[in-house]
Order: C-alpha cells, then structure tokens, then sequence
C-alpha cells in the first residue's frame, strides 16, 4: 500500500502516454491536507474491499478542458457533460492501472463522480490521509490524489 | 459489417469508432451497458462485440454470459481497465474471444479487432 503513489505516478504515465500521446512528469507526492482537492475539477472513483478509498484526478478548468479535449479526439470545445465523461474515463483507466499492483488485495473500484465547479468534493474523514501527487504536461498542472486505508471489515 | 460497442463512457465509444472508423466499419450501434445492449439487439444483430466490464446496471461479463447464453457465437472482444489474470480468465470462461486492457493505443485495438475477425471468418 505504501507503495501507490508510485503506481499511480506509472499508471498516469501510461495512460496519457497510450491514449493521449502526451508525457506527463510528476513531482513529490506530499498530504493533502486542506479538505477538498487541489484543482476545480476532479473526477474521483472509491475503492473498496479490503482497502477503502480513493483516487482523484484534479485539474485547473482549463486543463481539465485540454485533457479532455485531445482524449476524446475532439477540437471542438466540449460540453459539462461530456468533459465529465472524458475525465471520469480516464480516472478510471488510472486507478485500474494501479489496483492489479495492490498485490494480494482484492479491491474493487466504483464508478467515477466528476466535480466541476459547484458541489466539491469533500475529503473531510478522520480516518482518510489524502497524499496529492503533482504532474505537469503540454496541457497544464494536475493533481493525482488518493487516500487508502485497510476496510474495518477486511 | 454491423458492430455493437458497449460501454459506459461515451467518450470511449467514440475513441473505438475512431478506430474502427479507420477500419471501414461505419456501420455502428451504441450502448451504455448490458442491459441497453440486450435492447439494442432487438433491432440490430452484429457481427462483432465490443463490450467493456464495469458499467452500471448489467456489467460486461454478466452480458457476455445472457447474450452466450441466447446461442449467439458472434465474436466479443472485451475493452477493460481489468487485467488482471483472474479476471481476463473469468472474462474468457464467460465467453469472450479477444481481450484489450485500457489504456490501449489505436494500433492496438486495430490489431485485435483484425485478429478477432479473421478467426471468426
């Protein structure tokens, strides 16, 4: 588990280096501990089983709105909807990148929740760390975020 | 040739028209999970099946196993963020005959879609 970061850092990679030919660097994963996450739009999925939490995809709008863009193959601007879509496709496919890594964990990922603007998400949970590790591409600044912790009934 | 995409994601299905697009297939019918692909096959039988796992109200294993189960033997290629071994096993004991673990690249998927169809031929 102490090792996620480091999957999320190479699955992140992966991702936008196979389905939007774009490379990304990340910087030091460090807490998050302000209650909500980094950017104005993310898209979180929950993880369950024998680990709880989350992964989170934070983005700056305009980056959210480039991200989204060149993933869906569009160059025209995209609706709330469909950028919601696009951002929750691609955490999806980040955080399933990592969970085959959780070695011996049998997790399950939910479906995504995307945030734009109104309604934030709240991280606010005593028992949730949230660690926020920094990327920068052609596109923008972004966050991957993320808090797990072993399911009280695992 | 008629071709089913089943996913979740709108995006994604319009990453794998692209692709198949590319192919020639334009003939295209869209669904959002197994349970709108079971309507879909009311009025559309294809000839190939591109179906993710994890969607809402009927995932895509449980819809590989309804439509085999119906006597359809039309090939399926499963396009998942699951991979596992465990799980591209279960996907292959339900009935799938090809398997594209998310991310993929065009190529990728183009290769499969190939493969698929000319074992089926």
């Amino acid at each position: 588990m102490e090792h996620f970061a480091q999957h999320l850092i190479e699955s992140t990679r992966h991702v936008f280096d196979r389905m939007l030919h774009i490379d990304v660097w990340a910087d030091e994963p460090e807490p998050r501990h302000e209650p909500n996450p980094t950017y104005d739009v993310s898209a979180m999925i929950a993880v369950a089983g024998e680990l709880d939490g989350f992964v989170v995809l934070s983005l700056p709008f305009d980056t959210a709105r480039r991200v989204a863009s060149v993933f869906a193959g569009s160059d025209k601007p995209l609706s709330d909807d469909d950028l919601a879509d696009a951002l929750g496709e691609i955490v999806s496919i980040i955080a399933g990148g990592a969970k085959p890594r959780l070695e011996n964990k049998h997790i399950n990922l939910g479906f995504p929740s995307v945030a734009i603007d109104a309604a934030p998400i709240n991280y606010r949970h005593d028992d949730f760390h949230p660690i926020a590790i920094p990327f920068t591409c052609d596109c923008g600044e972004f966050t991957v975020e993320y808090a797990l912790h072993a399911a009280a009934h695992a | 040739m008629k071709i089913l995409l089943v996913d979740d994601s709108k995006t994604m299905r319009t990453i794998q028209k692209a692709v198949l697009a590319q192919l020639g297939h334009t003939d295209i019918e869209e669904a959002a999970d197994g349970r709108d692909a079971i309507e879909k096959l009311h009025h559309f039988q294809p000839d190939l099946l591109l179906v993710d796992w994890n969607m809402p109200n009927m995932d895509g294993v449980s819809f590989v196993r309804h439509y085999r189960a119906t006597g359809s033997k039309q090939p399926i290629i499963m396009v998942s963020t699951e991979s596992e071994n465990s799980k591209v096993a279960d996907a292959f004991d339900a009935g799938v005959d090809n398997y594209v673990i998310k991310p993929f690249t065009p190529d990728i998927l183009s290769q499969r879609i190939q493969e698929t169809l000319a074992k089926a031929a």
